[in-house]
């Protein structure tokens, strides 16, 4: 291990069994400093070094690795945006859409209203700002979250989130009641958020999360004494998985730091062959790990049994086979796509 | 004093040790007695549950900090030096002197005092950016970290005292609240935020 992993180690060892909001709120602020020194940006050559932290990360906690990715997330996009991140606070990405987003601005840009409601918003009592898509005008602004008018005018609802996996990032559903909004707050023109570059370059990070996530349950299973023969071919086959989600990750960092601008159009795709991939990898893992293990980790551990739910609830961030079939459609078209060996 | 380009292991701290109690006059030079001064001056508003003091040497400052503290825990990589210290604070028993050396040595919990003092010359850059990213996760919020460096050049030292002080300040980039290094010393203090709403 690095000095670099080192310092990750200390700071996250200092995680209890059990971590609550707060615990998360202090971990992702120590982590900050290391984050502004270490960390690079997506799509300037060293894309890999990113994609690790988050899975060196999620390998220890992925409720953590949830909040740190919508940071960086936000932080890069703020960049990208050429807006200046308040390097000492916690920011989050909340652009979650799907018919139960009510989310628009009435009246003028300059002087509107910030209404409606918005699922699946992760930290949203922890962190300090908020970049917040706005569904009806597919439009980002950014919300300061301690402003006396963020206080007043926003409700979080806890009750809808039923599970315990994620339970203490508190995604919650955030409602505004006409949070008033100014042209300062817009980040980017109508319909910036998605078509940019770097909406692509971002899709790997929650991968890289999941593929962390899924290393801690191998590192559960080698932990321990393997009692038989299935045991051990199961050991195999799930460290195999591990190396082909590296491989993956480092395959899609390099394709993002050779074409950060995605001049090909390549980039989309790119990062759906690797998410699906990763995402197929921690399923194996995951199947794996219970045929290895029993249910004993899934009832009796409890970091074991929150990073089973964990794992399962967020590699659901991947759609599935409406994900592969806009892969399938672009390969249709593109024969040369990914370029050849 | 033997030749040596970086003076940093614990042999050289131990060997410099047995040769003289207090090999660097920290006891009775006026420069050593203004700077202690200065540090206290700026621990002495408040109390401390709990206190980290890593590379106490002989324990002199250990000493003027402990009636601020209801625990301090001091550490020096030398044995000799760490015998000296706790005879020295004998009359403070919240004061833990033991050997140990950064960052290995860290301690696992967290306090809401950590002093800095003439020890971050001995790194490199990397190890010191390192070494302050962890300090600093070991602060509680509303903590403070207060850092003192000689601004003259040495043999033995890896980087230089205004050196040490300029990656802090960038690797915290939380304002300090304190600046002063008109004294041939640089002594700055940062405070973590305080967080009120979880």
């Amino acid at each position: 291990m690095s000095t670099y992993d080192n310092t990750i180690t200390h700071i996250l060892a200092d995680l209890p069994e059990r971590p609550t909001a707060a615990d998360y709120r202090r971990a992702a602020q120590n982590l900050l400093p290391y984050m502004r020194e270490h960390v690079p940006p997506m799509g300037e050559g060293d894309s890999i070094a990113r994609l690790r932290f988050l899975t060196l990360v999620a390998r220890r906690d992925l409720s953590l690795a949830r909040l740190i990715e919508g940071h960086l997330d936000a932080t890069q996009i703020l960049r990208e945006a050429q807006r200046t991140a308040d390097s000492t606070k916690l920011y989050a990405i909340w652009a979650s859409g799907g018919p139960s987003d009510t989310t628009k601005i009435t009246g003028e840009p300059m002087a509107g209203e910030l209404k409606g409601s918005k699922n699946f918003c992760s930290g949203s009592d922890i962190v300090d700002h908020a970049l917040l898509h706005v569904n009806a005008s597919d439009q980002l602004i950014e919300l300061d979250m301690r402003s006396v008018a963020s206080r007043e005018r926003l409700k979080f609802e806890e009750g809808q989130w039923k599970s315990a996996a994620f339970s203490q990032t508190h995604t919650w559903t955030v409602t505004f009641d006409s949070l008033p909004i100014t042209r300062a707050n817009l980040v980017g023109e109508c319909k910036w958020y998605f078509e940019r570059p770097g909406f692509c370059l971002g899709a790997l990070a929650p991968a890289a999360c999941w593929a962390g996530g899924a290393m801690g349950l191998v590192d559960a299973v080698r932990d321990r004494t393997l009692k038989d023969g299935h045991a051990r071919a199961h050991l195999g086959a799930m460290v195999a998985a591990t190396c082909s989600m590296q491989s993956m990750l480092s395959w899609g960092a390099g394709q993002v730091d050779a074409d950060p601008g995605n001049t090909t159009g390549n980039m989309f795709p790119t990062a759906l062959l690797v998410r699906h991939h990763i995402e197929r990898a921690c399923t194996e893992i995951l199947d794996r790990f219970g045929r290895t293990l029993g249910p004993r980790p899934y009832v009796f551990e409890t970091d074991n049994a929150r990073r089973i739910a964990e794992l399962t609830v967020y590699i659901r961030q991947c759609h599935a086979e409406r994900d592969l079939e806009e892969l399938g459609g672009y390969l249709e078209n593109h024969r040369q796509f990914p370029s050849a060996w | 004093m033997t030749a040596q380009k970086y003076g940093s292991s614990p042999e050289f701290f131990e060997r410099l040790y047995q040769e003289a109690e207090d090999p660097w006059n920290f006891r009775n030079s006026d420069y050593e007695r203004q700077r202690y001064a200065a540090i206290v001056d700026n621990v002495r508003d408040r109390q401390y549950r709990s206190a980290f003091e890593p590379g106490c040497a002989i324990g002199e400052l250990t000493v003027l900090l402990a009636p601020f503290c209801e625990s301090l825990e001091a550490m020096d990589c030398s044995l000799t030096a760490v015998n000296t210290a706790r005879h020295r604070c004998r009359d403070y028993p919240q004061v833990q002197v033991h050997q140990g050396a950064l960052p290995e040595d860290l301690p696992v919990r967290r306090f809401d005092l950590i002093v800095f003092s003439e020890l971050g010359y001995y790194f490199n850059r990397d190890d010191l950016a390192s070494l302050v990213i962890q300090l600093w996760s070991k602060l509680e919020p509303g903590g403070r970290l207060i850092a003192c460096h000689w601004l003259g050049h040495s043999d033995d030292h890896q980087l230089h005292g205004a050196e040490v002080h300029k990656i802090m300040a960038r690797i915290l980039q939380e304002r300090g609240d304190l600046k002063d290094t008109d004294r041939g010393y640089a002594l700055q203090r940062w405070g973590k935020g305080n967080d009120e709403h979880l």
